[in-house]
């Protein structure tokens, strides 16, 4: 099996590192890829669930954009839908009714949903959600999970980051997932001030194992917020239209007040949500939020398009059987080879790690070996898997698993 | 005495930055003194007749002692034998003073080496400053011992505000509990900073420990651009001029750690 060579991307990397900041900055840098020469930075095309690199190599992808992509890249239901947009109107002066239509689609779709916001990125809705739930209930502190992820607004980020002051963070408690008694005891200690509880479905940090919700664990959390009056924010803005169409807080069975959406909403195309419901609509109304291109109607079309593509290939419950034949096919391999692969987290975005070394470099080796084979794989992060993968992708993907066990278990 | 003014400072005496300065002195600055004689020549022939027990005692704080002889140094934090020089400082700022601008302290013994202390500890602490002071036309030994010197007194100053600093305490007790080794390729030096009984702490040689991140510099100019922080560490990360494994956060922290010590030294 050939393993690739990078040398068009290392020089385009030198080329970036002039004239950018970390050369790819942000979830793309070469931070999180170990060791870096395994991997590519620089792409020239993508089709389906493949890309190139700028030294013609190919890959699987199983990072999926980072969760956007979920029908394959370049599908020609969605982006029939955006060219066709585009070309009537995209950015003007005025809205498209294009923003009424969706908002329409998502309050049908979205059990919870009663209204609908447009944005651009993840952050953009988990930043709106956070001033709706303080300006609804006139207090200051959010409650968050320690390891959650929710853009990179300085108060979504932890105190001693570059840019990032105490104050910023201030009125941010970060308690642990699956942790009822912590969210009673952060709810007491911080009686009446508290505005809003944010938390992905299930918990998908990176560099660890991901957690479901414990039995009871979001009755309880309901439970609590609702005592002391505090918004629900659901962030599902990764696992969004993955797990269920509904919003992932329907796979497990809760009811948040509000639910950002982005990732995986238009197959790439840039755009966000935040979906609410009725009682939260006049406060919603009175946070001023916008931005430069959040009206841009091409983009709303494609995430139409993207959604009903979804949901007339029952998108939740292929990627899910797809994952679990995926997931027992790489364990049972692992196995073969004498490892453990353990696998946490929804089929259809499942995170992996090799438990014979905690310290993940035997991990990080392998994912290497497997995308220097053509097998896109990250070590830190949760995978994604998109209604373009097929099984003859499943299978190319698990003989590239066992190359790369073979060379794992020659080197130990 | 010398001033010990490793660089560093931005201090307007009396404010509350003073007690985390004086520690990282005392902790990581004169420590530093066991390495430099063990790598600089002109340093170990400075000492190289003296047998001399320096302690060096903030009041209600930390100290220092060192012990010269043959021609070593050798640092324990506390009195570990009787001294023969005995120097006291009365409160952080005084310690300020007298590490960054040469006050006097108060000799409370060795009254009779104050020769000693004037001649030869002063040209000691004035060659430890010239490697902490940050990078001059070093010879290409002097390279190697500058970025030795500086990684370890930043990890040994990491020490000091992982005990002391807010903000550091709270980086860390978000941090995965580890043992992160750092080295330069290049001369194959290495040294650790981790999470060891209960805290974070610069450990110089593992003892029968695994480590669990990995941080290596690939040359000792690449090692020179991080401490004068003219390196774009993500792009030298895609460069392979540095590299990286294993449990990332904790390199992403102590990273973040390292990073406030300008707060107080510089
Ligand atoms: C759960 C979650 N929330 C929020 C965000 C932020 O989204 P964006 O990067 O589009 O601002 C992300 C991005 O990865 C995410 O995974």
């Amino acid at each position: 099996m050939e393993v690739f060579n990078y040398s068009e991307n290392q020089k385009w990397f030198e080329r970036a590192t002039r004239v950018i900041p970390c050369g790819v900055y942000g979830h793309f840098s070469p931070a999180p890829c170990v060791p870096t020469n395994a991997y590519p930075f620089f792409s020239t095309r993508a089709d389906g669930c493949k890309f190139w690199d700028v030294d013609g190599n190919e890959f699987i992808d199983y990072m999926c954009a980072y969760g956007p992509m979920i029908m394959g890249y370049h599908n020609p239901v969605v982006d029939e839908a955006f060219i066709t947009q585009l070309k009537q109107a995209d950015a003007n002066s005025i809205a498209s009714t294009k923003m009424v239509e969706l908002a329409e689609f998502l309050v049908d779709l979205i059990p919870i949903a009663d209204w609908a916001f447009f944005a651009k990125n993840g952050a953009d809705v988990t930043n709106y959600a956070v001033m709706i739930a303080r300006a609804e209930t006139g207090r200051k502190k959010i409650i968050a999970i320690k390891g959650g992820y929710h853009g990179t607004a300085p108060w979504m980020q932890g105190i001693g980051h570059p840019g990032v002051t105490e104050e910023d963070v201030a009125n941010v408690i970060r308690i642990p997932w699956n942790d009822l008694k912590a969210l009673e005891h952060a709810l007491e200690e911080n009686y009446g001030q508290v505005a809003g509880f944010i938390s992905s479905p299930y918990h998908h940090p990176v560099f660890v194992d991901n957690e479901y919700p414990a039995e009871g664990y979001w009755d309880g959390v309901q439970k609590l917020l609702k005592k002391h009056g505090v918004v629900l924010i659901c962030d599902d803005v990764r696992a969004g239209f993955r797990l269920h169409l509904g919003g992932s807080n329907e796979y497990f069975k809760f009811k948040p007040d509000l639910i950002c959406f982005c990732k995986a909403i238009a197959n790439g195309y840039p755009i966000s949500a935040l979906v609410g419901r009725e009682e939260l609509k006049v406060t919603a109304s009175k946070v001023f939020h916008t931005g430069s291109y959040w009206y841009s109607a091409a983009f709303m079309a494609a995430a139409m398009a993207n959604l009903q593509e979804l949901k007339r290939l029952n998108a939740p419950e292929y990627l899910e059987k797809l994952g679990n034949k995926f997931n027992e096919g790489l364990i049972k391999l692992a196995k073969d080879y004498g490892f453990n692969l353990k696998v946490t987290g929804h089929p259809a975005m499942a995170y992996y790690r090799i438990t014979e070394d905690p310290s993940l470099q035997l991990h990080q080796k392998w994912c290497a070996e497997c995308t220097k084979r053509g097998a896109f794989f990250t070590s830190h992060h949760n995978w994604f898997l998109s209604m373009a993968h097929t099984d003859a992708d499943i299978q190319k993907t698990w003989e590239i698993c066992e190359e790369a066990f073979k060379v794992l278990k020659s080197s130990i | 005495m010398g001033t010990l003014s490793c660089p560093f400072c931005k201090t307007e005496p009396g404010n509350i930055q003073n007690a985390i300065k004086a520690s990282i002195y005392l902790k990581a600055v004169l420590p530093s003194l066991v390495d430099l004689v063990k790598l600089d020549k002109p340093a170990k022939d400075l000492i190289q007749s003296a047998n001399e027990k320096i302690f060096f005692s903030l009041r209600n704080g930390d100290k220092t002692f060192l012990k010269i002889e043959n021609g070593e140094v050798s640092y324990s934090p506390e009195k570990a034998d009787n001294p023969t020089i005995h120097i006291l400082l009365m409160s952080p700022e005084h310690a300020v003073q007298v590490f960054e601008q040469g006050k006097l302290p108060f000799l409370l013994k060795g009254f009779t080496r104050i020769s000693f202390l004037k001649k030869n500890f002063d040209a000691l602490t004035k060659r430890l400053e010239y490697y902490l002071k940050g990078p001059q036309n070093y010879t290409e030994e002097e390279k190697k011992i500058y970025a030795i010197l500086q990684l370890k007194t930043a990890l040994r100053s990491a020490e000091v505000l992982a005990e002391k600093e807010e903000i550091s305490k709270k980086i860390l007790a978000g941090t995965p509990q580890g043992i992160l080794k750092v080295g330069i390729e290049s001369i194959n030096f290495t040294a650790y900073f981790g999470y060891v009984d209960g805290k974070w702490r610069y450990i110089d040689q593992l003892s029968g420990q695994n480590f669990s991140s990995v941080l290596i510099l690939k040359d000792l100019e690449t090692t020179e651009l991080l401490l004068t922080n003219k390196l774009d560490t993500f792009a030298g990360l895609g460069l392979g001029k540095i590299y990286i494994s294993g449990i990332i956060p904790i390199i992403d922290n102590v990273g973040l750690v390292l990073g406030r010590i300008t707060q107080y030294i510089s």
